[in-house]
């Protein structure tokens, strides 16, 4: 080995360490900015939790707030599970009620209709689907009115089924459903046509079997959908016994504006059980909202 | 008959009996081998004179003496139907099956269309001319006109160069909105384009770890975000003022004071700002992770041999072939942030001050229409904003015209 050969070489491992430094450094700044991002996210989260454990004296001392509670209490939540107007199994039962019997509805006519607009033709069948498309581009809040004034004249508001009965039709679930089913095969449906099947028969028995993954996505949509609703609920259902739970907090927030514990407390009761589907089922709803973003 | 709504019951007839006639008569047209097409019309037409007739009759004749008898009107439509589905002769003729099938299935659809989605639109345009309210008693169609008198395009003069309170709070809160938007989105760009693309380059096992946690506020609640972050933005005990106190600099009443403001914004505003971003930031970022998985990995390369550093590559190469999913996410942003209304509501319900500083259009829409009861301007604020909308969606069809392939 000749001198400028070694010399050569010790540059060349000179030249690679000061690149794996670079990287390094590089790859560390990149997981600290991801870090303090992650840390932006949760904070407010973690800060209701603990929150909610103070107590009330703690909460509005002026002087020496701490980020973890000094005195751990259950107390706000004992308040709340035993607050004789604040029947919370209801209103359970009332969200519940309203985004699970929506899930079924839009599942069925969500995929029936975008099996119907994927696999037959039909007279006006382009123009149809072209004013389901432009549908959703009327903002909600025009159609709201005339809603609410419907709902009015048929005696629904006020009622958990008044957000059930106008609800069976989605745009966006007809065209995401009508974009999978396109995929599959003709030759399954003739097979099946020839095996006798009717029509509604391969509906039922070949298209929703191979939907599974797909309509489990929007099923989970439509129920987060549903479960965070704000202002159409708060229109329809003025009473309180028939509440869902976001108008159910906002509502007893403003009665006790002072305790915020309480309020803190509230809040992760209500917001707890979405959270805990999504955290469960995560890859789902990413790959829902990721498909939704063809929306529009 | 006088305790029963005789118009509504008109309309519960007319809607089953068209339902029930329009989706169950092709099924049978079709059984016999005959159009479906022609059955579901023959069923339409069938099931709403005979729900209208016997409806009727059932109510008038039974209704003094049997309180079911409002239960049974709503048959009414199975009087003539079920014969006609008898009736209906066979021809030899197959191949109409799916066909039945078809127009048994989409007679609902262009029901629901018709009811719940033309009328209703068609109905917001109405009212917007009309100065209308549900208490008033009005004329026979839909209670417009005598109490309800039309105004012609009085509304939108009023928004317009109107300088009535009506008028002042419209202007505000248009001002607001477009404000709002014009904010959100630039900010909201500035922070997932760079974040989606760090998200992109760490380790493929963290990725999800990363995306899930950044995709937590999107599924929460928007009323519980809200309630969190008033809580952090609180005059005496939020967080954000004890830092400040921390600090040594004066705290503010965030949500209260209409006086006080950020970078020329107001603090309220500022505040509502911050919370929409935060909640609303992790969706635009999975579509931008996914538009980068998309992009061939050999481009990138390409570039990296040709000795661009990794920002080069994202300036030069990313992010001129994101620009489609750029430009459509930043469309639906915007029109999502015309369209706030839950956050704003909780936090400030529009406040502080007279003239509210985070007012903005739906908040108006919804207390003009349901808590000060005038639907006539609601609706014509609402058109406003249906044309807001369309003009977006114009100007990105407009921009996407051409089509890019990579």
């Amino acid at each position: 080995m000749t001198t400028t050969e070694i010399a050569q070489s010790r540059e060349a491992a000179v030249a690679r360490r000061k690149r794996l430094v670079r990287q390094i450094f590089s790859r560390s700044t990149v997981y600290t900015v991801l870090l303090i991002g992650c840390l932006v996210t949760v904070i407010p989260f973690v800060w209701t939790l603990l929150a909610s454990f103070k107590t009330h004296e703690e909460i509005i001392n002026p002087t020496h707030q701490t980020f973890f509670p000094r005195h751990f209490t259950t107390e706000n939540y004992h308040t709340i599970l035993t607050d004789p107007t604040l029947p919370l199994a209801r209103f359970y039962f009332n969200s519940a009620f309203i985004a699970i019997s929506n899930v079924i509805l839009l599942s069925f006519t969500s995929s029936l209709w975008g099996f119907v607009f994927a696999k037959y033709n039909f007279r006006f069948k382009r123009l149809l689907f072209g004013y389901i498309l432009a549908t959703m581009m009327i903002p909600f809040q025009v159609t709201m009115i005339p809603s609410y004034l419907i709902l009015l004249k048929f005696d629904l508001t006020n009622k958990l089924l008044g957000l059930v009965v106008l609800s069976w039709f989605d745009a966006f679930g007809i065209f995401l459903l009508r974009q999978f089913i396109s995929s599959i095969p003709d030759e399954l449906l003739d097979a099946a046509r020839i095996d006798g099947a009717t029509e509604w028969g391969i509906y039922w028995r070949v298209i929703l079997p191979q939907l599974g993954p797909v309509l489990a996505t929007y099923a989970l949509m439509v129920f987060m959908w549903n479960w965070n609703a704000y202002l159409w609920p708060l229109i329809v259902l003025r009473d309180v016994n028939v509440r869902t739970l976001p108008i159910i907090l906002t509502w007893y927030n403003n009665r006790h504006t002072s305790d915020l514990g309480l309020q803190m407390a509230a809040s992760v009761l209500i917001v707890m059980p979405i959270l805990l589907v999504y955290l469960s089922l995560q890859r789902y709803v990413v790959r829902g909202f990721t498909l939704s973003g063809f929306k529009g | 008959m006088d305790t029963i709504d005789l118009q509504a019951y008109m309309l519960y007839w007319g809607m089953i009996g068209a339902l029930v006639g329009a989706s169950v008569t092709p099924l049978v047209y079709d059984r016999r081998h005959r159009n479906p097409w022609t059955g579901a019309l023959i069923g339409l037409f069938v099931g709403v004179v005979s729900a209208e007739a016997f409806g009727w009759l059932t109510l008038r004749l039974l209704l003094e003496r049997w309180s079911g008898a409002a239960l049974l009107s709503l048959l009414g439509c199975l009087v003539l139907l079920i014969p006609l589905w008898w009736s209906v002769p066979e021809r030899s003729r197959k191949g109409f099956q799916q066909r039945g099938f078809v127009s048994s299935s989409i007679s609902p659809l262009m029901f629901y269309l018709l009811t719940m989605s033309i009328f209703p639109f068609l109905w917001a345009i109405i009212l917007a001319f009309f100065d209308y309210s549900p208490r008033r008693v009005g004329g026979p169609i839909l209670g417009l006109g005598e109490d309800n008198p039309f105004v012609g395009l009085a509304h939108f003069q009023e928004m317009w160069v109107g300088h009535t309170r009506n008028a002042r709070m419209f202007q505000n809160s248009m001002n607001n909105t477009l404000l709002f938007a014009m904010i959100i989105l630039p900010l909201n760009l500035a922070i997932t384009l760079p974040l989606a693309a760090l998200i992109e380059s760490v380790h493929e096992r963290l990725k999800p770890l990363f995306r899930a946690v950044y995709f937590l506020p999107v599924v929460t609640s928007s009323v519980g975000v809200a309630v969190m972050w008033g809580y952090i933005f609180h005059a005496q005990y939020g967080l954000l003022n004890q830092a400040l106190k921390a600090f040594g600099m004066t705290p503010i009443a965030w949500l209260q004071d209409p006086r006080v403001e950020i970078l020329g914004i107001p603090a309220a505003m500022f505040a509502v700002i911050v919370a929409y971003l935060w909640q609303d930031f992790g969706y635009n970022l999975i579509i931008f992770i996914a538009a980068l998985q998309n992009i061939p990995i050999s481009l990138k390369d390409a570039a990296r041999v040709d000795g661009a550093s990794p920002a080069q590559v994202f300036l030069h190469v990313t992010l001129p072939l994101l620009r489609p999913t750029i430009m459509v996410t930043s469309v639906l942003t915007m029109i999502s942030s015309f369209q706030v209304f839950d956050i704003i509501q909780v936090m400030t319900n529009g406040g502080p001050g007279r003239i509210g500083k985070t007012d903005v259009v739906v908040l108006e829409i919804y207390k003009n229409a349901f808590r000060y009861e005038r639907m006539g301007w609601a609706a014509a604020m609402a058109l406003v904003l249906f044309v807001l909308v369309l003009l977006v969606t114009t100007a990105q069809r407009w921009l996407l015209r051409t089509t890019w392939e990579y």
